[in-house]
């Protein structure tokens, strides 16, 4: 069961079209962006894959697009057996998706929003309830389960944002940047989770620029580079000489043909 | 479809228990009932004169009728001399309210009828002069004394010509404001908890958490659409009796006529399920234009400005109802048109018609458009580029 697939990713591709303040701001005429450059990878059960590479490679789309918040323009990924083109709404239903971008509303409490989402994903009472109980002990929501999200620190946030991305216990989770904006504490609170859920044999899919992050989770790496994936392996191979950080910024050169 | 009502629940809660929602609802409601008490009030006492005014009447040639006729009317007034041109110039600019002039002969019962004349002048730009002369001019008509070379009562003996009933004249005042009141309520409550929920989710990023949930985009989006009809329905249901508590002071009735209070017992229950038909598709309709425009739009601020030309036709539209006399149209054809139909809906079933056929057009039509819009707000959930587009 350890080497099965449970991500297959064909081709996907994902391109923006520019407008003119973005033409700008990235000092181009091209009207279009390519975003995602027909990405192929794989990502087996039980294991954390991590995405690697600089701001605007193409990690956020990719994991957008594994999440089903928007479609590739080609190509297709299958998640557990369902396709996010083919199926989007099964896939939302096996995965949990964590993003800075996914907020939950201010004017409510952390108990209300844990209920409305499982009810939203077909969790059973009994069982939200428990689960509900388990989680929020584990992050110290219980202590401000009642208190409204907007008068939670950042820290508080990310914890609840945490909790209810897997209020259904999905196999497969996606975070981008998942210690993004937290202080230590919090941050180390949420890895030691995300090791504790790939002990359960859940995947995990992560994006970071964070060279320490991935050495301290990943099994898999993937580099993306403007779009394309260019170098991608076990951990172990790929660190086996130098590190990852300086893996990293030779293919960086090699890509960009500049020293970074 | 269980989704449905989780969303819709989780919904109404936000509308229903956060005080400032709660307030933005019920606001318009208590300020409409303020605002038209004290305006309604305000004019009347402008337009009405105090009852210890005291009147200033230039006459010349006195008839002895002058003081009969004012003092069974019970005006208290006074009497100045001033030539005819010296009048006219005080009644322009309003230093006296009225100048009357009798013929040599007026109170001479032998002389010619043909010769009598009296000339009453007055400013109706100045209400004290309008009322001394509307009460004057009419008691010497009704005494047959006037400028007329024949001699014949008016409505003498009658206590009341006005052969409308109470209900036809409650009928005419509700027809008159109530279907372009309440349209003008309708899309005002429509408006501000669509821009809050669609917009306002989409600026605050709420919506992408719901998006990845595993329910059908069409779910969320009848979910929303569910809960905000209600939400508008409620708004509106408080700005409706905000305005029929207000109505009684805002046309000042107790000034104007017999009918001192609107009694809508005038009305029976089958047009009361009536008007409840027509508010209930047309608050769908309203907010589903409203959540279109709020869904295109990145923020509660462009919601806004996305939403006023829209709601301008509404109101063009809704205007309708005040042209034609109080009479809708009796074109089934044009009940067709979304909107106006509502408007011509309301104005029939107001002043106490029903055209079966024309009613029965608008439903169909307006529960069509609110289909087709339940459709492209679906679609709409489901184009990333709309909704993620912050």
């Amino acid at each position: 069961m350890q080497s099965e697939n449970v991500l297959v990713a064909t081709g996907l591709k994902k391109t923006f079209k520019l407008s003119r303040k973005q033409q700008r701001i990235e000092r181009t005429d091209k009207t279009v962006k390519v975003a995602v450059d027909g990405l192929s990878f794989t990502a087996k059960r039980g294991e954390i894959y991590g995405l690697l590479g600089p701001n605007g490679a193409g990690k956020t789309t990719t994991l957008r697009m594994l999440a089903t918040l928007i479609k590739p323009d080609a190509g297709d990924a299958v998640i557990d057996g369902e396709s996010i083109v083919k199926n989007p709404e099964k896939v939302r239903g096996k995965i949990g998706f964590l993003t800075s971008e996914l907020k939950l509303e201010d004017f409510f409490t952390p108990e209300y929003l844990y209920g409305y989402f499982s009810e939203l994903h077909g969790v059973e009472k009994s069982v939200a309830e428990k689960r509900k109980n388990a989680l929020f002990k584990k992050f110290g929501i219980d202590k401000f389960a009642e208190v409204k999200v907007g008068d939670l620190s950042t820290g508080m946030k990310q914890k609840v944002s945490l909790v209810i991305s897997i209020v259904h216990d999905p196999d497969f989770i996606i975070f981008d940047e998942p210690t993004n904006g937290l202080d230590v504490i919090t941050a180390k609170t949420v890895t030691d989770f995300l090791v504790d859920l790939k002990n359960e044999g859940k995947t995990i899919i992560i994006s970071t620029h964070i060279f320490s992050l991935v050495e301290k989770l990943c099994d898999r790496v993937g580099i993306i580079i403007n779009g394309k994936m260019v170098k991608e392996g076990d951990l172990k191979d790929l660190t086996a000489e130098k590190d990852l950080e300086t893996t990293f910024f030779e293919v960086y050169s090699e890509e960009v043909g500049e020293n970074a | 479809m269980r989704e449905i009502f989780v969303i819709v629940k989780k919904e109404l809660k936000r509308f229903f228990t956060d005080k400032r929602m709660i307030m933005s609802l019920i606001l318009p409601g208590v300020l409409i009932f303020v605002l038209y008490s004290v305006m309604g009030n305000f004019i009347g006492k402008a337009i009405t004169p105090a009852d210890d005014y005291e009147y200033v009447i230039c006459v010349e040639n006195e008839s002895a009728t002058l003081d009969g006729y004012l003092s069974a009317l019970g005006f208290k007034y006074k009497k100045v001399n001033a030539p005819r041109e010296e009048a006219e110039k005080k009644l322009v600019d309003k230093e006296i309210d009225l100048y009357v002039s009798f013929s040599e002969d007026f109170d001479d019962a032998g002389a010619d009828k043909a010769g009598k004349n009296v000339v009453i002048k007055y400013n109706s730009a100045k209400s004290e002069s309008a009322k001394i002369y509307s009460a004057l001019q009419t008691v010497y008509m009704q005494n047959s004394v006037a400028s007329v070379d024949y001699n014949y009562a008016i409505n003498a003996g009658v206590e009341n010509p006005d052969m409308a009933t109470e209900d036809d004249v409650v009928k005419m005042m509700l027809t008159m404001f109530m279907p372009f009141i309440l349209m003008v309520f309708l899309v005002t409550g429509s408006v501000s908890v669509a821009s809050e929920s669609i917009a306002g989710e989409k600026e605050r990023g709420t919506i992408a958490t719901l998006l990845v949930t595993p329910v059908k985009r069409e779910y969320i989006a009848l979910g929303k659409i569910i809960a905000l009809t209600v939400t508008s329905l409620f708004s509106s249901l408080v700005s409706f009796v905000g305005i029929m508590a207000s109505l009684p002071n805002l046309l000042q009735l107790e000034r104007i006529g017999d009918v001192t209070s609107i009694d809508l017992n005038v009305y029976g229950a089958s047009t009361f399920v009536g008007i409840l038909g027509i508010i209930l598709i047309t608050v769908m309709m309203f907010t589903m234009i409203m959540s279109v425009l709020s869904t295109f739009a990145k923020s509660v601020k462009e919601a806004t400005q996305f939403v006023t030309p829209a709601m301008i036709v509404v109101m063009l539209a809704s205007a309708t109802s005040m042209i034609g006399g109080g009479k809708a149209v009796t074109n089934p054809a044009l009940y067709f048109i979304p909107i106006y139909n509502c408007a011509q809906c309301l104005t029939m079933l107001f002043s106490g018609e029903f055209y079966g056929l024309c009613y029965l057009f608008a439903i169909l039509s307006d529960a069509l458009f609110v289909v087709l819009g339940v459709v492209l707000l679906a679609k709409m959930f489901n184009n990333e580029k709309i909704m993620l587009n912050k």
